[in-house]
């Protein structure tokens, strides 16, 4: 079993080489002085379902599919019409490839914790191609197999805003069964199985922060 | 242009996934589109597209297999709704006439008889204002098919020999999606935070009818329902995601209206009780039960089952 951690990012387009390649800032231009050498390289079809197509091999991968083909990056998918500002969800192995010039992983201005912008993708094995999505979550009480959880919308868990919903899970099914449980009222990481998310009613989290939110995923 | 031309012309229209119509008015733009495709038709307004709806059934009302395609609307979109326009003719659900017009295309059933399943109004942002996405789904509500728009802009290089080319589909929005993504964001701003409060007096009640359940239905009296109701954890109300498991039975519980009843189901044998405050077309409100050997024992024991539903 391999499995593909990605970080969402803004992203600001800077040059783009081919219909899938790009060259992004991860802060606005303006704030860095359109400085060039702050520029990353991405190639925006080393994605998952390349993957799982056999196009390219996991550890190659890059950057999570665009927002309509399954995956939440909102930048490209394809130049010249692809859009210029929005969410880069990287691969950890390529964040890593960046070495020092690595930025924090949660974006700037949000009020969320890093796994909120955190998304697992599993390939074969026991999980098969299953995906989860990062939550702040806080377990209220359990009944059988079945919890009370309440859960934040992405970005919001770590400041004063209200959970997005409350709702019963069935954690064993519906959770990333790598991630630590949760423990009552002690507000934690939780990842969701991208089919359960889709039954909950909640926003995407707003990268840039200044974007408008949109229920999620589409 | 001889008769065998252009019903050979027809077929070759007919035989493509993609049926391409460009608004046929002075553009460059638009001509070098057209000639991009390699058979598009070129019309000047909503009686040109009647006209050569006509000539396609004509065409395929003596053929015994039908490809499936979109039907592809090419032109620009007007400067303040962007909405679709060809030639003189803008594609408004607002205006009546329009309506009346694409009623008529869903009563003759001219897009099924043609093989479309999809209408594309492939101009540069024809879902990019309220106007236009409302064209959008009523176009879809009236045809029964999917209609979509784009939030871009739209020119030359998004087409070829065959037409708007499958890896820009991404570009494009469906009727389906915009009702959905509405439905969504209404529904997350609504969300109450916290668990829910059972108040039975502020459901719905319904009349008892005829029902499709594989499920019993079980029929409390008031004297049972004061019983069962203070098994149910009532401040720990929460929607439960995905199918939430066959009911064991239907509990109708009554209401302060004679022959009305309060409706739920209970759940996970008797470990939870699903009520519907919004209605039960909407997936409901699960409440655990605290006694959960008990509320299985009066309702088997002194719930009587519905006999007629």
């Amino acid at each position: 079993m391999s499995k593909v951690t990605f970080h969402g990012l803004p992203a600001w387009i800077g040059a783009v080489q081919s219909p899938t390649i790009c060259e992004w800032w991860d802060r606005d231009p303006e704030h860095v002085n359109w400085d060039r050498s702050l520029l990353y390289k991405v190639n925006l079809s080393m994605t998952p379902s390349a993957a799982i197509a056999g196009r390219i091999k996991v550890s190659q991968i890059e950057v999570d599919d665009y927002t309509g083909s399954g995956g939440r990056t909102t930048i490209g998918p394809l130049w010249p019409s692809g859009t210029s500002i929005g969410a880069c969800w990287l691969s950890e192995t390529y964040l890593d490839s960046l070495g020092d010039r690595a930025r924090p992983v949660v974006p700037n201005g949000s009020h969320g914790h890093k796994h909120e912008f955190m998304t697992f993708q599993y390939f074969e094995g026991e999980q098969q191609n299953r995906r989860f999505y990062g939550f702040q979550a806080n377990l209220l009480q359990v009944q059988g197999h079945l919890s009370l959880v309440e859960i934040w919308h992405p970005g919001t868990g770590s400041g004063s805003a209200k959970p997005a919903g409350t709702w019963w899970l069935d954690l064993a099914a519906d959770a990333d069964p790598n991630t630590p449980p949760l423990t009552p009222h002690k507000p934690a990481a939780l990842f969701l199985d991208a089919n359960t998310v889709r039954n909950l009613t909640m926003f995407e989290p707003k990268i840039p922060p200044y974007k408008g939110s949109f229920a999620f995923p589409f | 242009m001889s008769y065998e031309v252009i019903i050979e012309r027809s077929r070759e229209l007919l035989s493509r996934p993609h049926l391409s119509v460009v608004s046929a008015e002075p553009d460059h733009e638009l001509d070098r589109i057209a000639t991009r495709i390699t058979a598009s038709v070129r019309i000047g307004g909503r009686s040109e597209l009647e006209a050569l709806f006509a000539r396609l059934l004509a065409v395929q009302g003596g053929a015994e297999t039908i490809a499936p395609k979109t039907l592809d609307l090419l032109g620009h979109s007007a400067a303040s709704t962007s909405q679709l326009r060809l030639g003189d003719w803008v594609i408004d659900a607002a205006r009546p006439e329009v309506t009346a017009w694409v009623h008529a295309l869903a009563a003759d059933q001219v897009l099924p008889r043609l093989g479309i399943h999809a209408v594309r109004l492939l101009g540069c942002n024809t879902a990019g204002t309220e106007a236009a996405r409302t064209t959008l789904c009523a176009l879809s509500d009236i045809l029964g098919v999917e209609v979509f728009g784009s939030n871009h802009l739209l020119y030359e290089i998004h087409y070829d020999e065959h037409g708007f080319r499958d890896i820009w589909e991404f570009m494009l929005v469906s009727a389906r999606a915009l009702r959905r993504i509405d439905r969504r964001l209404v529904a997350a701003a609504e969300a109450e935070p916290g668990p829910c409060t059972l108040d039975l007096d502020a459901l719905p009640a319904y009349p008892l009818g005829p029902r499709a359940d594989p499920w019993p239905r079980r029929i409390a009296t008031a004297r049972e329902a004061r019983e069962l109701l203070p098994l149910i954890r009532r401040d720990a109300g929460a929607p439960m995601p995905g199918l939430g498991g066959t009911p064991t039975c239907e509990l109708a519980l009554p209401s302060a209206v004679p022959g009305a009843y309060h409706l739920a189901h209970v759940l996970f044998d008797g470990a939870f009780v699903r009520f519907y405050p919004g209605g039960t077309a909407e997936p409901g409100v699960v409440y655990p039960v605290d006694d959960a050997p008990r509320l299985r024992r009066i309702i088997g024991e002194r719930v009587p089952t519905d006999v007629t539903g």
